[in-house]
C-alpha cells in the first residue's frame, strides 16, 4: 500500500480563499468596465477611492490588532468595489469613504476580521451610508451624462455640480414602485442597464452573465440566490404593488433597484451565509421574503442591504437548527434500518 | 511579592474606582439603556446624570444605613420605593436645562429608580458585614461622576457629529454624519468606547507590575 507521508489535509483543492475571492473581483471589473461606459472616469475615480480607502484601513486595523496584514486577502478589495457599485456615479467622495470605513472598522475587525464577521460588512457600509445622506445615495444620473472627476452633490439643487455644469438626477424605477405608481422605463433598455440607477446594478444581462459565471465556477452554490431570487418573485407575482398584472410586476420589482446585485454579490458571501445546503435554501428563502417586505414597507426604496444585514444574524440560528433537523432524520432512519434487520433475524 | 504592592497600590485606588477603573457604564456594563437610547444630546445627558446623582447617592446611603435592620426580602422593596419618591423629587431641578427635557427623556427618567447600579450598590452595603458607610457615599457619589462621564462623552460626540450643534448651539462643520442620531449607533459607540477604557485600564495595570517587578529587580540583593 502507497502511504502519504505528507501532513494533513491530504485531499486538497486547487480553489483557495485567494482564486474564490478573485473570481469575485473580475467580475466586479467587469462591471466596473461597464460603470466606465456608461459614466465615464468618474466611475472609476470612484471605484479606485473606495477600493484605496478600504485596503489601507484593513492594513490598519490588521496592525492595530496585533496581526500581520495578509497579502493573499482579497476580501477589503470585494467590500470597497461592492460599495461603490451601489452607489450612483455622482456621489461625494466623502460618503463612499465613511460606507468604506464604517464597514471596515466597525463591522468586520471589531468581529475578527476576514471570515469571522457576523455581518455582510459591504452591506452594513452602504446601509451607514444610505442612512446618513439618503439623498446623495438614491438620486441617479442619467447614463452617459458628462460627469466631472472633481464634482460634488449640491444638496441645494439636489444635482451634481461643476463649475457652471448642473447635472440633473433621477429616481430609480424601484422609488415609482415604492410610490405606487407603474415605472415608465422599456424593459428592453432596462435589461441592458440604460436607465439612471447605482453603477454596477443596473445591467440586469451583465449580472445574470456574472451568476452563471459564478455559479459554473462553484464560486458559490445555486441553493442561495436561486431560492432568494425565486421567492423574491413569487412575493412579487402574488402581492403586486402596481395596479397592472403580477407579471409587469414580477419584471419591475426584479430588474429595479439592487435587487440582483445584492443576489449575487451579497447574500452570497462565505463567511456570513449559512454552511449546510438545506439551511442555505432556508436561508435565501427568508432573506427573499424580507426583502420584499423592507421593500412594501421600509422607508427607503432601495433596502436590499438591510434586508442582508437583518438576515445574516439568522444564519448561524438556521445553521443550529438545520444541523439538529437533520440529526433526528439520521436517527430515525438508523431506527428504521436496525428494526428491518431485526425483522429479518 | 510583586502581586502585593499591586494590591497596596489597588487600595489606594479604591477611592476612585468607580469614575474609570470600575466605571459603571463602559466597565461594568450596567445602565445601558440609559447610555443608548438617551444620549442623542448633551442637554439629556447631564439632565439624566443629575437625577441619577440625586437618586443613587441618598438611596446607597440609606442602604448602607438600615441594611441591617431590614429583612432581605423587604429591604430593596423599601430601596426602590425611596428611589422613587427622590425620581419625582428631582425633577424640577432638571426643568431650568430646557422646558421639554422632560418630555424628551419620557419613560428614561423614571426606570431611573431601579437601574441597575443603585441594585448592584444597594445590595452591596446592604449586606451585614460589609464595608462602612463613607465607602458606602463615596461608591454612591464616584460611580455617579463615572455614569455622568459616559454620558456626557457619548452624547457630545453624537450631538457634535450628527445633528452639528453642541449644547443647542450650532458648530460648523463640513460633514453631517445623521446616522449617528439613531439608536444603532449608540451601541456602536459604547462598544468602542467600553473596549478603550478596557484597554487603558489593562494597559496602565501592566505598566504599574512592570514598574514594580524592575523596581523590585534593583533593590534585591544579589
Amino acid at each position: 500500500m502507497k502511504l502519504d507521508k505528507r501532513p494533513a489535509p491530504h485531499i486538497r483543492f486547487q480553489d483557495t480563499n485567494t482564486t474564490l475571492m478573485l473570481d469575485v473581483v473580475i467580475l466586479l471589473l467587469v462591471l466596473c468596465a461597464l460603470a466606465y461606459l456608461f459614466y465615464g472616469l468618474r466611475a472609476l475615480a470612484v471605484c479606485g477611492f473606495s477600493v484605496a480607502v478600504a485596503v489601507v484601513s484593513d492594513v490598519l486595523c490588521s496592525f492595530l490588532r496585533g496581526k500581520k496584514a495578509n497579502v493573499r486577502d482579497l476580501s477589503p478589495v470585494i467590500t470597497g468595489l461592492i460599495i461603490a457599485l451601489a452607489m450612483p456615479a455622482t456621489v461625494s467622495y466623502y460618503v463612499v469613504a465613511a460606507a468604506v470605513l464604517f464597514a471596515i472598522v466597525v463591522v468586520k475587525h471589531p468581529f475578527g476580521g476576514t471570515g469571522n464577521n457576523v455581518f455582510n460588512p459591504a452591506a452594513a457600509g452602504f446601509s451607514f451610508a444610505a442612512i446618513c445622506w439618503p439623498l446623495q445615495v438614491f438620486m441617479y444620473p442619467m447614463p452617459f451624462a458628462a460627469l466631472d472627476v472633481a464634482g460634488t452633490f449640491s444638496y441645494k439643487l439636489q444635482a451634481f455640480v461643476y463649475g457652471d455644469t448642473v447635472i440633473k438626477l433621477f429616481q430609480n424605477p424601484a422609488f415609482v414602485l415604492k410610490l405606487g405608481g407603474t415605472p415608465t422605463n422599456d424593459i428592453t433598455e432596462m435589461i441592458l442597464g440604460n436607465y439612471p440607477g447605482p453603477m454596477g446594478a443596473t445591467n440586469i444581462l451583465v449580472l445574470l452573465t456574472c451568476l452563471i459565471y459564478l455559479l459554473f465556477r462553484r464560486t458559490i452554490r445555486w441553493q442561495l440566490p436561486i431560492p432568494y431570487l425565486a421567492s423574491c418573485a413569487f412575493m412579487a407575482f402574488l402581492f403586486p404593488r402596481i395596479g397592472t398584472n403580477g407579471i409587469q410586476s414580477l419584471l419591475y420589482e426584479m430588474m429595479s433597484g439592487m435587487l440582483l446585485f445584492g443576489a449575487v454579490f451579497m447574500i452570497t458571501d462565505p463567511a456570513t451565509s449559512p454552511k449546510r445546503d438545506t439551511s442555505l435554501v432556508i436561508y435565501g428563502i427568508f432573506t427573499g421574503i424580507i426583502t420584499m417586505l423592507f421593500r412594501y414597507f421600509g422607508g427607503f426604496e432601495e433596502s436590499m442591504s438591510f434586508a442582508v444585514l437583518f438576515a445574516n444574524v439568522f444564519a448561524p440560528v438556521i445553521d443550529r437548527y438545520n444541523e439538529s433537523i437533520h440529526r433526528m432524520i439520521r436517527r430515525k432512519n438508523l431506527e428504521v434500518r436496525k428494526a428491518k434487520r431485526a425483522q429479518k433475524a | 511579592m510583586k502581586l502585593e504592592k499591586l494590591r497596596e497600590r489597588k487600595k489606594h485606588s479604591r477611592w476612585l474606582e468607580g469614575i474609570f477603573s470600575k466605571n459603571p457604564v463602559f466597565v461594568k456594563g450596567l445602565a445601558l439603556p440609559f447610555a443608548i437610547m438617551i444620549t442623542t444630546n448633551l442637554k439629556n445627558a447631564v439632565a439624566l446624570s443629575i437625577i441619577f446623582a440625586c437618586v443613587l447617592i441618598p438611596t446607597v446611603l440609606l442602604a448602607s444605613l438600615t441594611g441591617k435592620y431590614l429583612p432581605r426580602w423587604l429591604s430593596m422593596m423599601v430601596y426602590s420605593l425611596f428611589a422613587m419618591a427622590l425620581v419625582i423629587a428631582s425633577i424640577p431641578l432638571i426643568q431650568p436645562i430646557s422646558p421639554e427635557i422632560g418630555d424628551s427623556l419620557g419613560i428614561y427618567i423614571p426606570i431611573v429608580a431601579v437601574n441597575a447600579v443603585l441594585q448592584m450598590l444597594c445590595l452591596r452595603y446592604s449586606e451585614k458585614n460589609f464595608s462602612p458607610t463613607i465607602m458606602a457615599l463615596t461608591d454612591a457619589v464616584t460611580y455617579s461622576i463615572g455614569f455622568c462621564l459616559a454620558l456626557c462623552l457619548i452624547a457630545a460626540l453624537r450631538e457634535y457629529f450628527g445633528s452639528g450643534t453642541l449644547w443647542g448651539i450650532s458648530v460648523q462643520l463640513p460633514v453631517r454624519l445623521s446616522g449617528l442620531q439613531v439608536a444603532f449607533s449608540g451601541f456602536i459607540l459604547t462598544a468602542f468606547f467600553s473596549a478603550f477604557f478596557r484597554f487603558v485600564k489593562r494597559f496602565l495595570l501592566c505598566l504599574t507590575y512592570r514598574r514594580l517587578s524592575r523596581h523590585a529587580e534593583g533593590t534585591a540583593p544579589l
